[in-house]
């Protein structure tokens, strides 16, 4: 089975890098997301330091939103996900290698580039370590759960309005504790507790987030 | 035919405990508003203002009753295939969002008066938005597919994933509240409440959850006759081809 | 006949050989199971000891609100084939993927071996499941390690008279070429049972020509196939089920 899994990873890492890169556009909408903000409220260093953490994790749930409505969409329709559906290895298995591919595309990006806009927006250089870590925990979450939302709204048209509807109230938590941990650095205290409930919250999607993804794939391919 | 026997029962049965569902209602609803409004004190730090609750309290009670009955329909519906749980869950939802909306309007309305402001970023307001928004999300998703088979598995799914989720946003935005420190404090610890405002708000409750069935039973039969339409003007479109 | 698949991987390339001196053959197992026993025999394909039977029992069908067929009972034994025909509309597609565990049955069941079918099929749908971003080669080289195969892709694109376009990306390829695409990952595929969905239609001649040998083959060698078709085929191992507006 993880032979079968590493060949659908390598594929649909192929197939996006094949049509134009996917996570080149992520990235360009969190930065011109983030850039948004000191626009709107001012250059003014204090109040950029003090809402730097949740505008970056704020972006970064956006940026990883608007990508998700292509995850299945394009295997719904030339028929792929009707084989993998039929395939002797497990859907919810097949579902964590495309959510997988799906973060090392976006989630991965954003994480790498996240402290470079936290710099710019002047925070505080003891949030950065917890911004990174928290990212790195907290994205999977968002491509796991998202998958679920993506999985739901195939063949629906204009299914990225409604995705975005069904996705985000489930994505606070993560927003939640990932500023929460950043926070908690800066104001001197141990970011450890938010971290370890997002890591919590990882393991939980990973175990359930896929079997509520392949009931949904299955209920509408059907 | 099979497929419709449980259907004729339900609705035999619906229509049988649908007038006693409504009478009780007005019963409840008349009661517990005059106990409410005209004969139970007024609170000694709030005064009048407080009568506000005994809408408020079972409408934020009924939001989440309503979201849970909703899950449990969606597990039903997932798991025995029961084609009356997908009605339910649906007929549901509607409502549920009509509670939801009358909690947070009559909080908003409650808050002016105590906090000073129509809308504060406390944990219960915030969470109790957060389920509107599922609520929606639920509603629009069944909007969206056309295939009624195909909604209703769908929505189940949504229903049970919002539900696992529930008790983690409610746990996460309580978290968020006490990290930001919240501008006002709530009274809801005051003391424990008297008899005399303890009945009106079980009589609202009761009245609450009745109004709820006897609406549900409502709008579940009206789903059922018109799927039952559909189905006769389908067969009515193939009766030529038969001819043929 | 088998001249066309002789070069279906080297494993199979001495089976064919064999079965080119002895064909047309119907496996011991389906004569077995035909008298109501079930022979143990070494199936050389499918990695299943003994050859079974595809069973449907009583199945129904209902799309949306309407009832497109029900009490459908029928079975296709190890070496036979069943054509599905009918006017569009009628419900074979829909009983293809009710097969094919793609759908579930209002009422009913689909029995292998009495057990599922899941993971046995091989389902040729409408759609081709070739991804138009990538080659032929990538395409079919992605099915091979998805199903846990590990063998050449250049017999059966020759096969089926693609092998010339295996490093073209497909979205370079004619309706037909896709198709016979889709159908190369038959014989790549290992599965005992072919679900199959108007197989021939956008093939030529000489394509439909390849599909009929690569089905004689796999018949022969004690798979089940059900297909459906507006074409005539002729497959002498076939029963015909023609669905129909009910009475």
């Amino acid at each position: 089975m993880m032979r079968s899994l590493w060949a659908l990873l390598h594929h649909d890492l192929r197939i996006s890098l094949r049509q134009g890169n996917a996570s080149t556009s992520v990235v360009v909408f969190f930065v011109l997301a983030v850039t948004l903000f000191p626009l709107g409220v001012g250059p003014e260093p204090q109040v950029l330091a003090r809402i730097a953490s949740g505008v970056v994790w704020a972006a970064a749930l956006l940026a990883a939103m608007i990508s998700l409505d292509r995850l299945f969409q394009a295997d719904f329709e030339d028929g792929v996900l009707e084989q993998l559906c039929l395939a002797p290895t497990p859907l919810p298995a097949a579902v964590l290698a495309k959510a997988l591919a799906h973060w090392l595309l976006t989630g991965l990006p954003l994480t790498l580039i996240a402290p470079v806009l936290a710099m710019a927006l002047q925070m505080e250089g003891a949030g950065v370590v917890p911004l990174i870590l928290g990212l790195a925990l907290g994205t999977p979450v968002l491509s796991l759960v998202g998958a679920i939302g993506a999985g739901l709204t195939i063949g629906i048209r204009r299914g990225s309005v409604l995705l975005s509807l069904l996705v985000l109230p489930l994505f606070l938590p993560i927003l939640i504790f990932g500023v929460g941990a950043v926070e908690a650095a800066i104001n001197g205290l141990s970011a450890r507790p938010h971290l370890l409930i997002l890591g919590a919250m990882l393991l939980a999607a990973i175990v359930l987030a896929p079997l509520a993804t392949a009931a949904a794939l299955r209920a509408n391919t059907e | 035919m099979q497929r419709w026997a449980n259907p004729t029962r339900f609705l035999k049965i619906a229509q049988a405990v649908r007038p006693w569902a409504t009478a009780a209602t007005i019963v409840c609803l008349a009661v517990g508003l005059v106990l409410g409004l005209g004969f139970s004190p007024p609170d000694y730090q709030q005064g009048d203002t407080v009568r506000i609750m005994y809408v408020h309290v079972p409408a934020a009670w009924m939001a989440l009753f309503v979201y849970t009955s909703m899950a449990v329909a969606s597990a039903v519906a997932l798991i025995w295939r029961h084609p009356l749980a997908d009605l339910a869950a649906k007929a549901s939802a509607p409502i549920g969002a009509g509670f939801t909306v009358i909690a947070l309007v009559t909080g908003s309305l409650w808050g002016q008066p105590t906090w000073g402001t129509w809308w504060v970023w406390d944990a219960r307001l915030t969470s109790v938005l957060i389920l509107l928004f599922l609520y929606l999300g639920y509603i629009a998703l069944w909007e969206a597919i056309e295939d009624p088979q195909r909604a209703a598995r769908a929505t189940a799914i949504l229903a049970l994933v919002g539900f696992v989720n529930v008790p983690i946003i409610k746990f996460s935005v309580d978290w968020w509240n006490t990290l930001h420190q919240p501008a006002s404090v709530l009274t809801t610890r005051g003391p424990t409440i008297h008899g005399s405002m303890l009945t009106p708000l079980l009589l609202m409750a009761v009245g609450f959850t009745l109004f709820y069935i006897a609406i549900v039973l409502t709008r579940i039969e009206r789903e059922i006759l018109a799927r039952r339409i559909r189905a006769l003007r389908l067969l009515a479109s193939e009766e030529p081809a038969k001819v043929n | 006949m088998s001249g066309g698949l002789a070069v279906v991987g080297a494993s199979r390339r001495v089976r064919a050989a064999h079965y080119a001196t002895e064909r047309p053959r119907r496996p011991v197992a389906a004569l077995l199971a035909r008298r109501g026993e079930l022979a143990q025999y070494d199936g050389p394909r499918f990695g299943e000891a003994v050859f079974v039977t595809l069973q449907a029992i009583d199945l129904t069908c209902i799309r949306g609100e309407r009832m497109i067929f029900s009490g459908l009972t029928f079975s296709v034994a190890p070496g036979r084939a069943l054509l599905v025909r009918g006017p569009n509309g009628v419900g074979k597609t829909s009983l293809l993927r009710l097969l094919a565990g793609l759908n579930a049955p209002a009422v009913g069941q689909v029995r292998w071996a009495g057990g599922s079918l899941a993971g046995r099929v091989s389902y040729v749908g409408h759609l081709d499941a070739i991804k138009a971003a990538l080659t032929l080669r990538e395409n079919l080289a992605f099915w091979l390690a998805y199903r846990g195969h590990n063998r050449s892709l250049a017999a059966a694109l020759d096969a089926l008279g693609i092998a010339h376009l295996i490093d073209m990306p497909t979205r370079y390829l004619s309706a037909g070429q896709r198709r016979r695409a889709a159908l190369a990952k038959l014989l790549l595929v290992d599965a005992p049972v072919w679900l199959l969905d108007e197989p021939v239609s956008s093939l030529d001649g000489r394509g439909i020509e390849v599909f009929m040998v690569a089905l004689r083959r796999h018949l022969a060698e004690g798979g089940v196939a059900v297909l459906s078709t507006h074409q005539e085929l002729a497959i002498d191992e076939a029963e015909t089920l023609t669905l129909g507006r009910n009475p």
